[in-house]
């Protein structure tokens, strides 16, 4: 395991701060906008921890956890971070069912961490996987509540 | 702090630690500032990763032999 590197604290601070410290002064609309930009951001990170757990360990450097996600499993994350981002963009541009597409990516990724992330065997991985996982749903909840 | 957070914390930090320099590279995106934005400024900013999400997803499903 490499050392812990200063930007990879603040990727960690910023995941978990989530939307908190975006501007106090915003509308609720803003709010949830930006919340639900934390969302499409953690996506994007937990997808990008994914492909690393997924790549095989052919190159020097390579990370610890690479080549222990199987085809099959890598297929059924990119499919569930597809449908995610997918309503993140909805939510996003459809003020009036923001709410609604929001609900679904919420029950999206409690699937993606009840099933997906379940079929990793190693428990480092896994806890990994499921801590960027928790960092989308808290998001994602953020972002419901600014809309609720 | 309770022990599912500790838990989640040491996760990341073990995930983040082994992310160099992609990690960088999400750091540098997430601390993109929304203030200032206007929520249409935010969803366009949602939309382009959209995308970039989506494509990504595609390559790497083909890349695993399924079909995007």
């Amino acid at each position: 395991m490499k050392t812990f590197t200063l930007s990879g604290l603040v990727l960690a601070l910023v995941i978990l701060a989530g939307g908190w410290s975006c501007n106090q002064n915003q509308s609720s609309v803003q709010r949830a906008a930006t919340a639900n930009k934390d969302f499409i951001n953690a996506v994007a990170a937990a997808q990008q921890a994914e492909i690393q757990f997924h790549d095989p360990c052919t190159s020097p450097g390579t990370p610890a956890g690479c080549g222990e996600i199987d085809d099959t499993l890598h297929i059924a994350f990119q499919r569930d971070f597809k449908t995610l981002a997918q309503c993140s963009d909805q939510a996003a541009n459809n003020t009036a069912g923001a709410q609604a597409a929001l609900k679904a990516c919420s029950t999206s990724v409690q699937s993606l961490i009840t099933n997906n992330a379940a079929g990793i065997k190693n428990p480092s991985t896994k806890a990994s996987l499921t801590a960027l996982l928790v960092a989308i749903q808290t998001s994602v909840n953020t972002a419901l509540a600014f809309l609720q | 702090m309770n022990p599912s957070t500790i838990n989640q914390v040491t996760g990341i930090l073990q995930l983040v630690s082994n992310l160099e320099p992609a990690g960088f590279a999400l750091v540098q995106k997430l601390m993109t500032s929304t203030q200032g934005k206007s929520a249409a400024d935010i969803a366009a900013m949602v939309h382009a990763e959209a995308q970039s999400i989506e494509s990504i997803a595609d390559a790497e499903i083909k890349k695993a032999g399924g079909t995007p």
